[in-house]
């Protein structure tokens, strides 16, 4: 190259020819043939399921639902039994979203699903093998319902409302999505049911800020009975008081109770009330959270202030990491003594004690 | 698989403890056969069997075009699955079997599959899904799956 009278590099003559001589060696390994014949597996009547999702306990933690390949199933934890399927009325149709209603003897609210009729909700009880189809409920696409707590046969019914889903798009009901509250009557055990379906009145959307946008990390619970709302969304729980019902501008009072610096899903349980400034509160017990796919515990009262954060040298002070090849689905029982979560074909779970 | 738990001091938090889950689900090839006898009649034998003949099909068998190519072939399906390919006349076609004429195209395999995504168009990763999954069957290999819906 050589510089021309403005300084720029141009060609300083012909390109020359530079000789070489390359050896080039191939060395093609054997091709690789698979010796497993996978086709009795393949066509198999029956697969077996390893992953998991829509994780729920009961009040002490003794039995658990979940959701595998569109069915829903309750386990019995610490026995060797297999898991049952929660009684449906449609048993082709695809569940999801199970969770106990506390209170009772095993019942279980779950979603079924059908692309023409979108979300329907089921009562299922798992003893006597009865369901009731809950009624009411407008057209749309919903998740995590949910009933409330207490002693008898009247109840809070909450769910979310989506916008849409990949799968039927977000072109018809999307409107007025969020949280959902409506009264329910269970059916009396004892007395002979006259009827199959359960209708639901008074339903309300609930003002919120929801964040809709991760559908995996969404739950709703009930927590003193029907006094307040634990939600749980993407890296974050909150809790809303429904006791005191709407301010002058018809918004409940919201309150996040932990959130996460880059967790995807934070659970916090139990959620004990305290008073501030003579007024009724929540506070965190103990907060799990998922980080980097594994799974951390911490105290409430180790609780910075900040959001919870598994990072050496830059962590929420007293974290433990519960998990050794991860996890996801984290949930607590009811009582907060148990916490569970999902790996593979695996359910774990651990006491946390007094 | 071993999982633990480090237990603080204060003895706050107990062991971790695990058990499996064996739930099992019925496979598509259950479900297309329970279909299949839905809607085939009970009196007619072999209406489950279909036979493509007049086809180009190509084996994965030894690995080498030359003998794995079968020109002029025949290939039987029944319950889902591959149940015989061979040269037109060496290959037995059930009485009450739905045939087609393939008229020189290659045949596909993995039938059931392809009836499933018929209305989705066939995209080149399917195909080349169809093509593991038929090497990983021992089946054989589509080259032209356009062929089966002019068919």
């Amino acid at each position: 190259m050589k510089e021309d009278s403005r300084g720029e590099k141009v060609s300083g003559g012909d390109p020359e020819i530079i000789p070489y001589k390359a050896s080039i060696e191939k060395r093609l390994a054997e091709t690789g043939r698979p010796s497993t014949d996978i086709r009795r597996t393949e066509l198999a009547d029956k697969q077996r399921v390893y992953a998991f999702k829509g994780l729920k306990a009961d009040t002490t933690g003794e039995n658990v639902v979940f959701q595998a390949a569109g069915a829903t199933y309750l386990q019995k934890v610490g026995s060797s039994s297999s898991p049952t399927r929660i009684p449906v009325l449609d048993p082709s149709a695809a569940y999801y979203s199970p969770s106990f209603v506390p209170n009772t003897s095993q019942a279980v609210l779950q979603a079924k699903w059908s692309e023409s009729n979108f979300t329907s909700f089921e009562l299922g009880y798992t003893e006597t093998k009865t369901v009731y189809q809950i009624v009411g409920i407008p057209l749309g696409r919903y998740i995590s319902p949910t009933i409330s707590g207490g002693s008898g046969e009247s109840r809070k019914l909450a769910f979310i409302r989506l916008p849409g889903d990949p799968l039927t798009g977000d072109i018809v009901e999307t409107r007025n999505t969020g949280i959902y509250v409506a009264d329910i009557t269970l059916p009396q055990q004892n007395a002979q049911s006259v009827s199959s379906v359960i209708t639901v009145s008074n339903l309300q959307l609930i003002p919120s800020d929801i964040r809709l946008w991760e559908v995996s990390r969404l739950s709703l619970q009930f927590i003193h009975g029907s006094s307040a709302l634990l939600l749980q969304d993407y890296s974050r729980t909150s809790v809303i008081e429904l006791a005191s019902g709407p301010d002058q501008f018809g918004e409940y009072s919201q309150e996040a109770l932990a959130t996460g610096k880059t967790a995807p899903q934070v659970t916090v349980s139990p959620v004990i009330s305290n008073k501030k400034n003579g007024k009724a509160g929540y506070a965190v017990h103990d907060a799990a959270f998922l980080d980097f796919y594994h799974v951390y515990y911490v105290s409430g009262s180790n609780l910075d202030g900040e959001p919870l954060r598994s990072k050496p040298g830059d962590s929420t002070p007293g974290i433990q990491r519960l998990s050794l090849d991860g996890g996801h689905d984290l949930t607590w029982s009811g009582d907060g003594k148990r916490l569970f979560w999902l790996l593979g074909k695996l359910i774990h779970l651990i006491s946390i004690t007094s | 698989m071993l999982h633990y738990v480090d237990v603080k001091s204060s003895g706050e938090v107990s062991s971790t403890k695990w058990e499996e889950v064996k739930v099992l689900f019925e496979s598509d090839v259950t479900r297309l056969k329970k279909d299949i006898k839905a809607i085939t009649s009970k009196d007619s034998l072999n209406a489950d069997v279909v036979a493509i003949v007049n086809a180009s099909v190509l084996t994965m068998q030894a690995g080498k075009f030359e003998s794995d190519f079968i020109d002029n072939g025949i290939l039987l399906y029944q319950d889902g699955e591959i149940s015989a390919v061979g040269k037109s006349g060496s290959v037995d076609i059930p009485t009450g079997a739905h045939v087609i004429n393939a008229q020189g195209g290659t045949a596909p395999s993995l039938f059931w599959f392809m009836r499933y995504s018929l209305t989705f168009r066939f995209s080149r990763a399917y195909c080349s899904w169809v093509y593991r999954r038929t090497r990983s069957l021992g089946g054989v290999y589509v080259t032209n799956t356009y062929h089966l819906l002019g068919a």
